[in-house]
């Protein structure tokens, strides 16, 4: 009789343990299925079997939260490789930096916007536990012009990734730059991001030296590779303003891929029927140690915000930790 | 040794692999012992290195998941098996007299072998370890009269931290396999002195044929032995062992859960809360080693057959259905 009794026992010990093991997918949970999309257009087969995650993310300032963008989260990595699938609901396209010409003058305008990814390099205080609020160094009742970010140790980095639609977009990357523990520039709060190394490339400010106006335009010889709107360096030339009007606009930015650890991660966003469709993708190991190495297996702690055309302060961010695994 | 490598094994306990548990335990020990002495090569037992050192060996080493993976799944076997063992001799009355005292240094492994588990599980320091540790520690602390002491003692103090981290590495590393080793030696000795308790039913007359136990019993726990090896090693394989994010001491919102084989106990306390712990912490366990360790006093009947034994039977049945059930329940 006994012999019998063994065997359900075992099952049922096995499936308890199997049972408290199985963390079944908590929402914060982003689960990287095996895999390698052809492209980076979004839409890509491959993704269906990427699990999805969900975050919602809100402004955490001032008295009240705001709602922000819901963001439908995927994954997917192979032995060398990992993708990162972003979409989420935007009324507008914004993806424009310009100069208007008013027929005298040239006043700057527009914005864009923005995904943001934050990731440790060494390990975070907090952040694991806390999310992005662990690099927040205000408390909520500073106003917002003094926020700044930094790493809670003066010697911790983190990975901070940014996909502009204006800027890095047209490109066909996501800006990398990492977060340090100390504005090195107390007067700008944005000093505490620094970029990655660069051999040559990345965008630069479209404007003469006092700041009046662009220097720079369209090759007239040249069709705008780039699309409408947006001014590759490689194919800018020294402005003419003879051959302006009032109403005509001129890019803030002059655009050139980076080359080198800024320029490692590949990204492209596709606007359509009122969403944004955002694909990252970069190699697991880069071996740049002002990145984020990938490792298969390791839970790792990820930090995501959104920006609707704005830039600095006004982002929407994801209020609690979220975390990568690997399937 | 040629007593022992002629030593007569009753066919009974040849023919039945439950019989093997015993040995099949000595070699998990055998395989902590060793895949745990790789892994201290690199273990750091600090709360700033201890996670660090476990992810470096799980992630960056070359088969450092290997070993670490056959550590994590033997333990659990180990637990599984002594179990199993605990029951066969259980099942089989070979607690009764003249075994009463090999049965006892049995209870004492079992008791070894579940603290082998305990301290095991906060040396990653990571979420899990940590916080379940957090909770025994405190449930050790709701004893009544010493549970201050006790607990002051497992932490190295009132709070866990860099003490509590190295005298749970110290009682992993060097206590327990040091007294595992001498009580499982006094187990075999009592074993060997006594002898295997006769079959349950006697076919036929005369004494029962045996087995040398070297080759032909031998054989037999050899195979056994490495089938489980393999299956450690493919477990190892399709289920890396688990390291949770690194312990934060400021995170209050962890549920702690430990392994698996406490999930009984963890759910049982669920059903004694307030006032009613101390029936949870001290009365229950009390009751269970205490019915262990009085069991050869208590049932002093030569009758060994289970069938024969309605209360000891019926008292089995009861305890393992009450394991199971809050088992399954404590990991939902």
């Amino acid at each position: 009789m006994w012999k019998r009794l063994v065997g359900p026992m075992l099952a049922a010990l096995v499936a308890g343990a199997c049972g408290g093991a199985a963390n079944a997918a908590a929402p914060n949970n982003l689960i990287a299925a095996t895999g390698a999309p052809s492209s980076l257009a979004g839409d890509d087969g491959a993704w269906k079997d990427a699990g999805v995650m969900t975050v919602k993310t809100a402004v955490i300032a001032g008295s009240a939260a705001k709602q922000g963008a819901e963001v439908k989260v995927q994954a997917l990595y192979s032995s060398t490789d990992i993708w990162f699938r972003f979409e989420w609901a935007d009324s507008t396209q914004s993806a424009d930096r310009f100069w208007l010409y008013d027929g005298a003058k040239w006043t700057s305008s527009g914005n864009e916007d923005r995904l943001a990814l934050l990731w440790e390099i060494s390990p975070l205080e907090r952040f694991q536990t806390h999310g992005c609020t662990a690099v927040c160094h205000n408390p909520v009742s500073d106003p917002i012009a003094k926020w700044y970010m930094v790493t809670p140790g003066a010697d911790d980095r983190a990975d901070n990734w940014q996909w502009i639609a204006g800027r890095t977009n047209p490109v066909g990357q996501a800006d990398d730059k990492y977060l340090v523990g100390a504005l090195p520039d107390p007067a700008s709060t944005g000093s505490s991001f620094v970029n990655d190394t660069s051999e040559k490339g990345g965008s630069a400010n479209n404007r003469t030296a006092d700041g009046s106006g662009p220097a720079k335009m369209q090759d007239p010889s040249k069709p705008a590779s780039a699309g409408s709107g947006f001014l590759l360096a490689s194919e800018a030339v020294t402005i003419d303003a003879s051959k302006f009007k009032a109403g005509d606009k001129v890019p803030r930015d002059l655009l050139a891929p980076s080359v080198g650890s800024r320029g490692d991660i590949d990204a492209k966003g596709v606007y359509a029927s009122g969403k944004w469709t955002v694909v990252f993708h970069r190699k697991l190991d880069t071996k740049n140690d002002d990145d984020i190495q990938f490792v298969v297996g390791r839970t790792i702690p990820f930090g995501l915000a959104v920006f609707d055309n704005v830039s600095g302060f006004s982002h929407t961010v994801a209020g609690e930790p979220l975390y990568l695994r690997f399937r | 040794m040629q007593k022992i490598f002629r030593y007569p094994v009753p066919a009974h306990a040849h023919h039945n692999p439950l019989f093997s548990m015993g040995s099949l335990l000595m070699v998990l020990f055998v395989v902590q012992a060793l895949t745990g002495s790789l892994m201290a090569f690199y273990y750091d037992p600090s709360p700033d290195g201890a996670y660090s050192s476990v992810d470096y060996m799980q992630f960056i080493l070359p088969f450092g998941w290997l070993v670490r993976g056959v550590h994590h799944w033997a333990a659990s076997a180990m637990v599984v098996i002594v179990v199993l063992h605990l029951l066969r001799t259980y099942l089989y009355g070979a607690y009764k007299k003249p075994r009463e005292l090999t049965w006892l240094v049995g209870v004492v492994l079992l008791l070894i072998t579940v603290s082998f588990g305990f301290t095991g599980y906060l040396l990653p320091w990571d979420q899990k370890g940590y916080w379940a540790t957090q909770v025994g520690t405190e449930i050790a602390g709701s004893v009544p009269a010493i549970g201050s002491a006790l607990r002051n003692l497992m932490r190295g103090g009132e709070d866990m931290g860099i003490a509590t981290l190295t005298r749970f590495y110290s009682v992993h590393m060097l206590f327990l396999p040091g007294a595992f080793m001498v009580i499982v030696l006094g187990h075999l000795a009592l074993m060997r002195r006594h002898g295997l308790a006769p079959a349950l039913v006697r076919r036929g007359h005369g004494p029962e044929k045996t087995v040398p136990f070297y080759p032909t019993h031998l054989a037999i726990e050899a195979g056994i032995a490495l089938v489980v090896i393999i299956g450690l090693v493919v477990a190892a394989n399709l289920v890396p062992a688990p390291l949770d994010l690194r312990a934060d001491p400021t995170d209050t919102t962890f549920v702690p859960r430990p392994d698996w084989y406490f999930l009984f106990y963890f759910q049982l306390l669920t059903y004694f809360p307030g006032g009613l712990e101390a029936i949870g912490t001290v009365a229950i366990p009390l009751f269970f080693f205490g019915s262990l360790v009085l069991l050869p006093f208590v049932d002093r009947r030569a009758e060994r057959r289970p069938w024969r034994k309605p209360i000891t039977s019926s008292a089995f049945v009861l305890y393992a259905v009450a394991v199971i059930v809050l088992t399954i329940r404590g990991s939902g």
